[in-house]
């Protein structure tokens, strides 16, 4: 749901009503389990979390989306409508 | 103009303009920070306090609507046992990451609870709907909220 949109250079999603984010009922229950790692550029091995956390989850999401349906989407939020138009493309060629 | 209203429990009579927004009067006129400014716009909820016992956005409210009300803010939340054992169980369940949701999300579910004693995860979402937390993923604000609800009903003597 969460998408930047930029026209002409100027931010049109500047606040909540333009740019959603989830509330708690777009949320499902989640569990988070932390697995012990080294970061070595880190000190004392330490990495940042935060952030972070979406390098891995969204490209496995994206991954999936192609393993279903053979359409890498390369920009998110993959948004039904852009995975359609992406079908929609293949179905031309 | 002239405003009387009743704020965490205490007579107010305060003389100001009648435009002037509820959120400043609390945090600049009346001191009570604890109310926060999010958005602005009516759409995060930090800024929720409750009037006459329902969540109200004091961004979108203006001095005068709160002529003759009951007006509780998360300072006189925190005066009440119910308030306490939901804050205990906010600080229990580790809700709290930034904390600038916090007030707006008590309120709320203090609100919630006094309607239903004992809501359904699915009931908690609905009552919180209306504030965003940028931090969490809501999952252990609604964790603190049950726990809130169990602990207020043993306090009542009830289960």
């Amino acid at each position: 749901m969460e998408d930047v949109v930029i026209h002409e250079g100027i931010v049109r999603s500047s606040d909540f009503t333009t740019y959603l984010i989830p509330g708690a009922m777009d949320l499902p229950d989640t569990i988070s389990s932390a697995c012990q790692g080294h970061e070595d550029t880190g000190p004392f091995g330490m990495k940042g979390v935060g952030e972070v956390a979406m390098n891995g989850p969204l490209p496995a999401i994206a991954n999936a989306v192609d393993d279903a349906c053979a359409v890498r989407l390369c920009h998110a939020p993959l948004t039904p409508e852009r995975l359609l138009a992406e079908l929609e493309k293949m179905s031309w060629n | 103009m002239e405003l009387i209203f009743r704020l965490n429990g205490n007579d107010i009579r305060s003389d100001l303009p009648a435009d002037r927004r509820v959120i400043d009067l609390l945090r600049e006129g009346l001191g009570l920070t604890g109310t926060k400014e999010g958005c602005g716009t009516g759409e995060c909820g930090a800024c929720t306090i409750l009037v006459d016992g329902i969540p109200r956005l004091a961004c979108l409210m203006i001095a005068a609507q709160l002529a003759g009300t009951r007006v509780e803010t998360v300072e006189g939340l925190a005066a009440t046992p119910e308030g306490k054992l939901l804050q205990q169980a906010f600080v229990e369940e580790g809700a709290v990451q930034c904390g600038y949701c916090i007030p707006g999300m008590e309120l709320a579910a203090a609100a919630l609870l006094r309607e239903d004693d004992n809501p359904s995860r699915d009931r908690i979402r609905e009552g919180l709907s209306g504030n965003l937390c940028r931090c969490t993923g809501y999952v252990k604000i609604i964790d603190a909220v049950e726990r809130a609800a169990r602990d207020i009903r043993c306090c009542k003597g009830g289960v």
